[in-house]
């Protein structure tokens, strides 16, 4: 009688209790939705396909940069030594000018020359090497070798002065260089450096005829050329670099949100040498918190006008500064570096979720919108860095930034503030004070 | 993608075409999927909760584990039966969270439908969910699992980390409960029926 009854109830319900009644509900699809995006939005670092692509851009590009590194140290002509003789410069129209820049180690050799002659040193009178410049032309042509310069040859150096003329012995400046690899670039290091400029002589330079070969040939004379200080000095040119670092943002009355990934590239023009302007695009995912009454949507959004006791939100945006950048060197190798200037901000993807005191389901419990949202020039940006010269090439860029936005940001019109800490590697390229 | 709209129950190309999609995070796809299984869905969580609403959010669970995971599914199986597993995993976790721990519950009284006692052919579907809606949400559980899903007190307790001997007695106790529902159901309907 009991099974009976078992099973009379279980095959009742099991009979019964299947079935396929239930028609589709439009707004339990608008809830399924919003759920997909926000899993789609908090899913960390996964900011979707256009990101990784950004992400793949900038690898590629710092693989590129490192390449080009690899395969070609050199961007400036190259100069070869030769052990026995040093053709293309015709003594009677040498210029050597050799010049302690600022007490800082550093050597600049220029030399003049007429393209069609040579001239032949033999090496017993000039030391076992002697220099083969290659390629000679009208062309200003540098070269730079590092070098632990005698102090025979830094004294000779610190005795020019600008737009001065002075006696140079000819085999210091030789020997300083063919003892040592010739590199690129102008470069500063802690190390003794002889940058050799093969130049035109400058017209408003002063010129004298001196003894520059007096164990050698004294008929053959060098007139020594002293250029001003902007002809010979290197200042940057311009930047390229690569930024990431992490963010966090908030707002006036709420906590801070949660850190996240910010990546990006920039770049600066050096107006002098301690002054730049720059650019940048950079990409984050922004996840923050504001009180309900800190988020002024537009007129008549909220149901009923209850305001929610508190927003969260995620929002893509593409961060695009423009900045103004005081270098302050404070070693040889090192600057702090003072940035301030505005930031347009492109709001790519935005996602708000709204809390209640109320569990009435009938409140607008989210919000979401792409590309709806842009601020022209309306972020302050202010940064501090510290710069570390790597090497002629490269430097590294770290330090704190915040931004404050002049306007409110998002469908909710908040005043969001962001800090982080940034940093970033660069590619340095120098030229010529002076030098067009 | 291009898919359209369907009202028929979907077939296995159809289906195939649907899973493609969401693996693609193709949100049409995801609609379509959606919307297909929308009804058998509901059919099932409605049964471990309370009321419709909460249903629904047990449902949105559970098609986000499917959309999240719908990689991992082996399509040489059947998609209807990996999913009633999320959407029956989805549900006890729902009612973990209602109730905090399972455990073993006391009942005020036993009621006995006379075992000549016919049930009555035209109780339906939603009838049988309103009384299954009355259970407590352990007994509701437990009830759902053995007598409709057909699992045994082993794979119940695993599934709701309780005892095979606590899920005996749990069920014991729902079968009596529901019991006393569908004889105050019965009787009413009758009282109806006379006028």
């Amino acid at each position: 009688m009991k099974e009976y009854e078992e099973d009379n109830l279980v095959n009742f319900f099991r009979n019964r209790a299947e079935g396929d009644q239930y028609d589709f509900r439009e707004e339990d699809w608008v809830k399924m939705e919003a759920k997909l995006d926000a899993a789609e939005a908090a899913s960390g670092f996964v900011f979707g396909k256009y990101f990784w692509i950004a992400v793949g851009v900038l690898l590629s590009s710092l693989l590129f940069l490192t390449y080009l590194q690899l395969i070609d140290p050199s961007d400036s002509e190259k100069v070869t030594v030769n052990t026995q003789t040093l053709e293309t410069l015709l003594p009677s129209e040498k210029k050597i000018i050799s010049e302690d820049i600022n007490n800082q180690d550093r050597a600049v050799s220029s030399v003049e020359t007429n393209p069609e002659s040579t001239a032949k040193i033999p090496v017993s009178e000039h030391g076992p090497e002697s220099l083969k410049a290659k390629g000679a032309t009208n062309k200003s042509k540098q070269l730079i070798a590092k070098n632990t310069i005698n102090e025979k040859h830094q004294n000779t150096a610190r005795g020019i002065n600008k737009n001065s003329y002075s006696k140079v012995d000819p085999t210091a400046v030789w020997g300083s260089l063919s003892n040592n690899t010739p590199t690129d670039g102008q470069l500063v290091s802690n190390q003794a450096i002889i940058p050799a400029l093969i130049m035109p002589i400058m017209p408003e330079s002063t010129e004298q005829d001196i003894d520059v070969l007096p164990d050698y040939d004294r008929s053959q004379q060098i007139k020594i050329i002293i250029p001003t200080q902007e002809e010979i000095v290197t200042k940057r040119f311009y930047t390229l670099g690569l930024v990431g670092g992490l963010d966090i943002s908030t707002t006036k009355a709420s906590e801070w949100g949660k850190p996240v990934l910010r990546l990006g590239i920039s770049g600066e023009y050096f107006i002098t040498e301690r002054l730049s302007i720059g650019v940048g695009v950079n990409l984050s995912e922004k996840k923050y918190s504001a009180k309900g009454r800190e988020y002024s949507p537009p007129k008549g959004f909220w149901t009923n006008g209850v305001v929610p006791d508190s927003t969260n939100a995620i929002c893509r945006i593409l961060d695009v500064p423009v900045t103004l950048s005081y270098y302050l060197p404070v070693s040889k190798k090192g600057s702090i570096v003072f940035h301030g200037g505005l930031s347009s901000w492109f709001l790519l993807k935005e996602n708000y979720w709204y809390k209640y005191a109320s569990k009435d389901p009938d409140l607008v419990s989210w919000w979401g919108g792409n590309n709806e949202n842009q601020y022209w020039f309306g972020i302050l940006n202010v940064a501090v860095s510290y710069e570390y010269i790597l090497n002629n090439k490269w430097s590294l860029l770290v330090g704190p930034y915040a931004n404050f936005p002049l306007t409110g940001v998002g469908h909710g019109k908040v005043e969001l503030r962001s800090f982080g800490l940034r940093t970033g590697i660069r590619l340095n390229k120098y030229k010529l004070r002076g030098n067009k | 993608m291009a898919l359209k709209m369907t009202t028929k129950p979907p077939d296995d190309d159809y289906l195939l075409q649907l899973i493609k999609g969401c693996r693609k995070k193709n949100r049409e796809a995801q609609k379509l999927l959606y919307q297909d299984f929308y009804g058998y869905a509901m059919s099932i969580c409605i049964r471990y909760v309370s009321n419709r609403e909460e249903a629904v959010e047990v449902l949105n669970d559970a098609f986000m584990k499917v959309f999240s995971n719908i990689k991992k599914f082996d399509i040489s199986y059947p998609f209807k039966a990996w999913f009633r597993r999320i959407l029956i995993n989805e549900s006890i976790n729902a009612t973990k969270k209602k109730v905090g721990r399972f455990k073993e519950l006391n009942i005020e009284e036993a009621y006995n439908i006379g075992s000549n006692e016919s049930i009555s052919s035209d109780i339906g579907h939603k009838e049988v969910v309103e009384m299954i809606q009355q259970l407590s949400p352990q007994y509701q559980a437990v009830f759902n699992l053995h007598v409709i899903e057909g699992y045994t007190h082993e794979e119940i307790g695993e599934m709701l980390s309780i005892s095979p001997g606590t899920s005996k007695s749990n069920l014991s106790k729902a079968k009596v409960k529901m019991r006393k529902i569908l004889n105050d159901y019965l009787e009413a309907d009758e009282r109806i029926r006379r006028g």
